[in-house]
């Protein structure tokens, strides 16, 4: 019952955020705050309980028995970095809405409703259940951009509503399909969403063959694949920062957890036909998300192509189908996850808020000018390009000696390319921001300092910095009960 | 220890984010210090006649993928921790008079030691690559941020690129042996001996070559010494050009055999051509500090020249070639770290005292200051490769070892030595002697500090000059252990 | 035949048209001289009255505590849980539909408004008990002209009479085809009962029969190309009888086109000539009912296009020609109408000042002056739109399960429905465009010029109406066990 609590207390703080009066922000903060903590808290507390690869805390009920539905919920090793970076992610989230003031009683409720919906997912062991989350998941997405979100954000959150959709439409095909056409080992039809239960049974190669990239890039629009990924910039710079740090901080890696979880769980000969492919896909992710970012003059549109260039990483995790490539991909849906949220939160309130512009040429020597932030930024921008010591760097070996198992050495030899093509746009979006001079210099602006970062802010920072140097220098706090699940699924999935 | 002493500058440079910033100075110092005195502790300790590694420390870290935290010391790299120890302090104490953000800068710096010290103690490729990395990152700003000139943010930026890109290239090679052998322990891939693709051993040589760095991947090498700020320019010359041959003899030397067998001739033909490249083109700088890179790319040269030499099968020979060749080399790193560095502090203080450093706008200064002379005069010679000085001993030895296993290269290499001197002397002459230039007539001598600075480096570029046995003893039974 | 048992069957009809009798008489008689509203509220309460001891007596009946008989002769009337359960859930629904027809005192004749309403839920209580071809026609000819007579009785207002012409020449068209298709049954096979027509023969004259009943049926549920009254009408209509239109005769024609289709059930051939039929206007209906939406600026317009579109997914549970279709289609058009008709309740509600039709536009700003109403919009919407946990997903999921179940091993992507399902699912994610647009006037954007669109006052029966079919939405989503228990009956 313990990790169900996650999203009870999501859902109950949407409620009780929602109802109360709109006037209230400063109180509505707190009571935020203090969910969101309660949520990272509980995931805390399971992955402190978790060990071995089984999954644990199972809960099962019925639930629609007549349409083979149950209520399934429990977590794994592949779960938990991704319950953990939620709660993280939500905590920093309300620390980084901190001055938020319009209709805020609605913001958490829809805040604290996409988070419930994130968790639910993680948790969920039946397939219904986890698609149902992972819709509810999709609908405040795109009140809290569509309200709270800068320019073109209408538009942008359609764009966003529609794309996630239209990739659960593939999903829930391929839900069915794998419904009625599981069978036991004696050829007998299971009719279950029950994934435990489908993770032992079997289902015709043949149709494998079709399911897989039905579901696998229903999820995968969701996980930014390319040439998906264009909701996910536009998304992600219209999106509040609490949002956009949701976006790119847990609500890509539910596509990613899902390609994992259902794709490639329960359909191991379709991804094995299926792999390359998926590999050529990914790799062309992490080199066009690198190379689009290196063109933005936009500094949010800039780490939107990033994300989209990490998760290209993950993508490759899968396709190698192996351990290490697995745990490189789990390792770096946490990864990304703490990084992309940081980025997110300094570009869109702590830089935003005091430059009131976004355009890097309209930023003149911010390293003059706020030396504490340039500094935070710059130790996230090596994060985010993998510098060894941070946690992507970990994730990104752990994928990169996955797909020289697996994959063919032009695989690699392209996400190589990518990786080099990250430290270019990084440091050139560093240099751009913090070091160069404007050329039209505007004399009200560049004498000012800007006022030093906040305590919400620096808490927030820290929390973030803190986790992605903890799983970069001690990596083991995560494999260790990432691999033996994996070893689990992957003898499954080799039976 | 070694990890006390890796860290000792990062809790400085922690310490200096909580302390004010005036005491961020006095905080790097004694950082540096405590590196420095941990650093001369174990040479003592060191026990030159067990073989294998000493003060080795080895911890699981990431069981899934065979890493340890793995450090040791051995021969290869007991001088360079020593050079780079001192030099850590050395710069501190050179920047002692910086204002600007002087907490930022001396951060930086102090995370520039920690990379330095852990790239010449890490065993295990992944941590070892993480302070490869880390060395970058504070050059690249303190190149950037507290550097001269409008070119330092390409100068940085082109630094940076180029030793990613061999750095990339480096991490997938590693990535292949790792694939192969299942990990990343240099002493264990040294010992497994595996068959590799010439794709790979490319790979990683790209890497160690930018680092070096040798032609034609040199090129932004110059500019980023010219445009950093002295203190820097002492570190990338003395220590982090360093780094690229301790790379070769750490790594390729003893895991790649047989690809150096088969590459030997072409390592040795790019370290030739890097040798006459860099002192002709040494002829025609007159910037200074240009001069001084250039002049840094040549010298080390040799020392990869010496590493070719170790590929070169050498029965039948009176003397032990490979010893010699391989002693050189790591005499070679520490003398010319030491008169590099040197050379690079004193042509910072001419630049700031008269706001020059044109080979060609000065003159007669021996006159005007006598002891700035005199000490500038020694690093020179040093350099020059003069007898009884620690580069004469260094060049002589590698010299020794190459001629006796490829005469041809090494005859063709003392043009470059000839050249060196023509450019060396040429600066001198131009600097130090003829007419005084008006402007810099009342220009100070040294002061008690800077002498206190240069007082150890000219100390030890004598001892090794004329007793460079102690030195030796170092890599001595490393060079009987491994063929 | 026992008169009894014939009188206890038909207790909750008679209760009401007692009502509907009272009402008139009422009205007529002791409130000829009374204010208007005076007269919508005695009328509404007899209505009420009426209404509520009728759905009394049908609780009784489905808890099996009143004795009745199963069938009565020539299946004139199918008393079973399932058609009980639904004609109760009619008469509820109908009850909701008063507090708004009160709210809005459109025309003097006050007491015909309200006794034509009691006639159409009337009428739809029978046509789903009936399983006879003729009982049938009459009950849903019945529920037809009373909704023809309500669209018109807005006289102020010259688009309604325009909206109720081409509403009754289009319905009695479809209703002669209807007829039409009835007979042509009733030739082929000589029996009006559909409980007894078994074992049917593959014929052109059923063919043509079937296509005919599609016509006819296609009418009544607004289905494309037989759409082109509804979206005027929808917008014409007083809105009260808009949300009925859209729901209740809905659940009353769907459940007469499964009822008609029952007996193809055991005819494979017969079968397999209707599907193509069915598929294409399926398809047809969801491309004219979604693409049509887009560009709509008018709410109810757009609601009417969007009741085109949810007819189509509805033939996807009919083709599958199962047990699980049949009961996927009656959940799913129960769970439409209820949403459908608190969309309407919620335009009715907030409307009934403006004096016009609404545009999408005049809601803006709702989140702020009716945060109730505007949340309990987004869940009636998003149930149409098929969000879970909300009950329209769940009834989408189950069409589409029970398409797929039918046939669930294609070799080829033409075999089974995945083709279908997979279009109605793209569709879907079509539709879930303009909802979210009309979401967004009630929820995102600020008022034009500070002054939002706000009812006067909701109401507690209006305010009870609109919370129990929001609750209703969410609990068939969350937790449908129970009534889909009851549908596999």
């Amino acid at each position: 019952m313990t990790a169900l609590l996650t999203l009870i207390l999501s859902f109950i703080g949407a409620l009780v955020c929602g109802l109360m009066p709109a006037g209230a922000h400063r109180q509505i903060r707190w009571v935020a705050l203090a969910f969101a903590t309660a949520g990272l808290g509980v995931s805390a507390v399971c992955y402190a309980n978790y060990s071995g690869g089984e999954f644990a805390d199972l809960v099962e009920a019925d639930w629609i028995p007549s349409l083979g539905i149950g209520f399934a919920t429990g977590y794994d090793g592949i779960s938990l970095p991704l319950l953990l970076v939620t709660g993280l992610v939500a905590v920093c989230g309300v620390l980084f809405s901190w001055t938020l003031e319009s209709r805020a009683n609605q913001f958490y409720a829809f805040y604290f409703a996409l988070i419930g919906g994130v968790y639910g997912v993680f948790l969920s062991l039946d397939l219904f259940l986890l698609f149902v989350f992972y819709e509810i998941a999709v609908v405040p997405k795109y009140f809290l951009i569509a309200i709270w979100g800068g320019a073109r954000r209408q538009f942008a959150a359609m764009k966003l509503v529609l794309y996630s959709f239209g990739g659960s439409a593939l999903v829930l095909l391929g839900m069915l399909a794998v419904f009625f056409l599981a069978q036991d080992a004696n050829g007998e039809a299971l009719k279950t969403f029950n994934l435990l239960a489908l993770q032992q049974a079997q289902i015709p190669a043949a149709a494998q063959q079709w399911l897989f990239p039905l579901i696998f890039v229903g999820f995968a629009i969701m996980g930014g694949m390319w040439p998906f990924h264009t909701w996910a910039p536009t998304g992600h710079v219209a999106a509040p920062t609490a949002a956009s740090m949701l976006l790119a901080g847990v609500v890509m890696k539910l596509g990613a957890y899902g390609c994992l979880r259902v794709a490639v769980g329960l359909l191991p000969a379709g991804a094995q036909a299926w792999a390359s492919w998926v590999a050529v896909v990914a790799v062309i992710n992490i080199v066009y998300g690198a190379l689009v970012a290196l063109k933005q003059d936009d500094f949010k549109y800039v780490i939107g192509y990033s994300s989209v260039s990490h998760m290209g990483f993950v993508l490759l995790g899968i396709a190698t189908l192996n351990l290490t490539g697995l745990t490189g991909a789990v390792l770096q849906m946490f990864s990304h996850g703490v990084i992309g949220a940081l980025l997110f939160a300094l570009v869109g309130t702590v830089i935003y808020s005091r430059t009131k512009t976004r355009m890097l040429d309209e930023l003149h020597r911010l390293i003059d000018h706020m030396p504490g932030i340039a500094w935070v930024f710059v130790a996230a921008g090596l994060a985010s390009m993998g510098l060894p010591g941070f946690s992507g760097f970990v994730s990104e070996l752990f994928v990169l000696l996955g797909a020289w198992g697996s994959l063919s050495g032009w695989i690699v030899g392209g996400a190589g390319l990518g990786i080099l093509l990250t430290f270019g746009y990084t440091l050139v979006k560093i240099h751009e921001a913090f070091f160069r001079e404007r050329k039209r210099p505007d004399a009200s602006q560049a004498k000012t300092a800007y006022p030093p970062m906040t305590l919400p802010e620096k808490t927030g920072v820290a929390l973030l910095l803190g986790a992605a140097l903890l799983i970069g220098l001690c990596p083991w706090l995560l494999t260790d009960k990432i691999s033996p699940s994996l070893k689990l699924m992957l003898e499954r999935l080799a039976n | 220890m070694i990890t006390a002493l890796t860290l000792a500058p990062v809790v400085a440079a922690v310490l200096m984010l909580a302390l004010p910033e005036a005491r961020a100075r006095a905080v790097a110092l004694v950082g540096a210090l405590v590196s420095l005195a941990l650093a001369v502790w174990m040479l003592v300790q060191f026990d030159i006649t067990a073989a294998g590694l000493q003060f080795s420390e080895k911890v699981a870290w990431i069981p899934a993928l065979g890493v340890d935290y793995f450090v040791g010391l051995d021969g290869t790299n007991a001088l360079v921790l020593l050079l780079s120890a001192l030099l850590a302090p050395l710069a501190v104490a050179a920047s002692w008079q910086h204002t600007d953000r002087p907490r930022t800068y001396f951060a930086l710096l102090s995370l520039l030691f920690t990379g330095l010290f852990g790239t010449f103690t890490a065993l295990n490729f992944f941590h070892w690559f993480l302070y490869w990395e880390l060395v970058l990152v504070p050059s690249f700003f303190l190149i950037k941020l507290f550097g001269k000139g409008g070119e330092r943010h390409s100068a940085a930026l082109n630094f940076v690129l180029f030793t990613v890109l061999g750095s990339v290239a480096m991490l997938i090679g590693f990535l292949f042996l790792h694939q192969q052998t299942g990990t990343f322990d240099f002493i264990k891939l040294a010992e497994k001996g595996v068959p590799v693709s010439p794709l790979i051993f490319c790979a990683i040589l790209a890497g160690l070559w930018v680092k070096v760095p040798l032609a034609p991947l040199h090129i932004w090498q110059a500019p980023a010494y010219a445009a950093a700020p002295t203190p820097v320019a002492m570190l990338l010359t003395g220590v982090m050009s360093k780094m690229g041959v301790y790379g070769f003899l750490r790594i390729i030397v003893p895991i790649f055999p047989e690809q150096l067998k088969q590459h030997a001739g072409t390592l040795m033909a790019f370290a030739l051509l890097t040798i006459l490249w860099g002192a002709f083109v040494a002829l025609r700088q007159t910037d200074l500090k240009r001069l001084l890179a250039f002049s840094s790319l040549n010298h080390v040269a040799y020392c990869v020249l010496g590493v070719g030499a170790l590929g070169i099968t050498a029965d039948g020979l009176k003397v032990d070639a490979h010893a010699l060749a391989r002693q050189g080399v790591i005499l070679q790193l520490f003398a010319h770290g030491l008169a590099a560095a040197g050379l690079f502090y004193l042509v910072g203080l001419l630049e700031e005292r008269t706001g020059l450093r044109g080979r060609n706008d000065f003159g007669g200064l021996s006159a005007v200051t006598p002891r700035f002379a005199a000490v500038f005069f020694i690093l020179t010679f040093c350099s020059l490769g003069l007898p009884f000085m620690a580069g004469f001993a260094a060049e002589f030895l590698i010299f020794s070892g190459t001629f006796a296993v490829a005469p041809g290269v090494t005859v063709a290499a003392t043009l470059g030595l000839l050249a060196t001197a023509v450019f060396l002397l040429t600066m001198l002459q131009r600097v130090f002697t003829g007419p005084v230039n008006e402007q810099n007539k009342s220009m100070p001598d040294l002061t008690r500090n800077e002498i206190l600075i240069l007082t150890p480096i000219i100390i030890l570029v004598f001892w090794a000059g004329i007793y460079p046995a102690t030195w030796l003893e170092f890599s001595q039974k490393l060079t009987q252990l491994i063929p | 035949m026992d008169y009894q048992q014939l009188l206890l069957a038909l207790l909750p009809d008679l209760l009401v048209v007692i009502a509907l009798f009272i009402a008139l008489g009422v009205d007529y008689s002791r409130l000829r001289g009374s204010a208007l509203a005076k007269r919508y509220q005695v009328a509404c309460q007899i209505s009420a009255a009426g209404l509520i001891a009728g759905l009394a007596v049908l609780l009784l009946q489905i808890a099996g505590t009143m004795p009745l008989m199963k069938s009565t002769a020539d299946g004139q009337l199918v008393l079973n849980t399932g058609t009980l359960t639904l004609k109760a859930l009619l008469y509820a629904m109908g009850l909701g539909v008063l507090p708004l027809a009160k709210r809005d005192p459109i025309t003097p004749q006050v007491s015909e408004y309200f006794a034509l309403l009691l006639l159409a839920t009337l009428g739809m209580g029978f046509v789903v008990t009936s399983r006879n071809l003729l009982g049938a026609f009459v009950a849903l000819e019945l529920v037809s002209l009373s909704l023809y007579a309500m669209t018109v009785l807005n006289q102020a207002k010259r688009a309604s009479a325009e909206a109720a012409l081409k509403y009754l020449t289009f319905g009695a068209v479809s209703s002669g085809f209807l007829l039409f298709g009835l007979s042509y049954l009733y030739g082929a096979t000589g029996k009006l009962d559909l409980t007894q027509m078994t074992g049917l023969q593959h014929s052109p004259m059923l063919v043509l029969a079937y296509l005919l009943i599609f016509v006819g049926l296609g009418f009544k549920l607004a289905l494309a190309p037989f759409h082109l009254w509804a979206p005027d009408v929808y917008q014409n209509a007083p809105t009260p009888v808009a949300g009925w239109i859209g729901s209740g005769s809905k659940i009353a024609a769907a459940a007469l086109l499964l009822a008609l289709l029952q007996p193809v059930f055991d005819a494979p051939k017969l079968k397999a000539a209707l599907i193509p039929a069915l598929a294409a206007l399926a398809v047809l209906s969801m491309v004219v009912g979604n693409l049509g939406a887009l560009r709509q600026t008018n709410l109810k317009r757009l609601l009417a296009y969007s009741a085109i579109a949810n007819a189509g997914y509805l033939l996807v549970g009919v083709v599958a020609f199962s047990a699980a279709g049949n009961a996927s289609v009656i959940f799913y058009i129960v769970v439409y109408s209820l949403a459908s008709l608190g969309a309407f309740g919620v335009v009715a509600v907030l409307t009934d000042k403006l004096g016009r039709e609404a545009e999408i536009s005049d809601f803006n700003g709702c989140w702020n002056t009716s945060p109730g109403l505007a949340v309990a919009f987004l869940v009636f919407l998003l149930s149409m739109a098929g969000i879970p946990p909300l009950a329209g997903f769940l009834g989408k999921f189950y069409l589409f399960f029970a398409a797929i179940e039918a046939v669930p091993e294609a070799a080829t992507w033409v075999d089974g429905f995945y083709w279908l399902v997979a279009f109605a699912l793209i569709m879907s994610v079509v539709s879930l465009y303009y909802y979210l647009r009309v979401l967004k006037a009630f929820l995102v954007v600020p008022a034009d010029n500070g002054a939002a669109i706000a009812p006067s006052k909701i109401g507690w029966a209006t305010g009870i109406t609109l919370c129990s079919l929001a609750l209703a939405v969410m609990a068939l989503g969350l937790w449908p066990e129970p009534f889909l228990g009851l549908l596999k009956n």
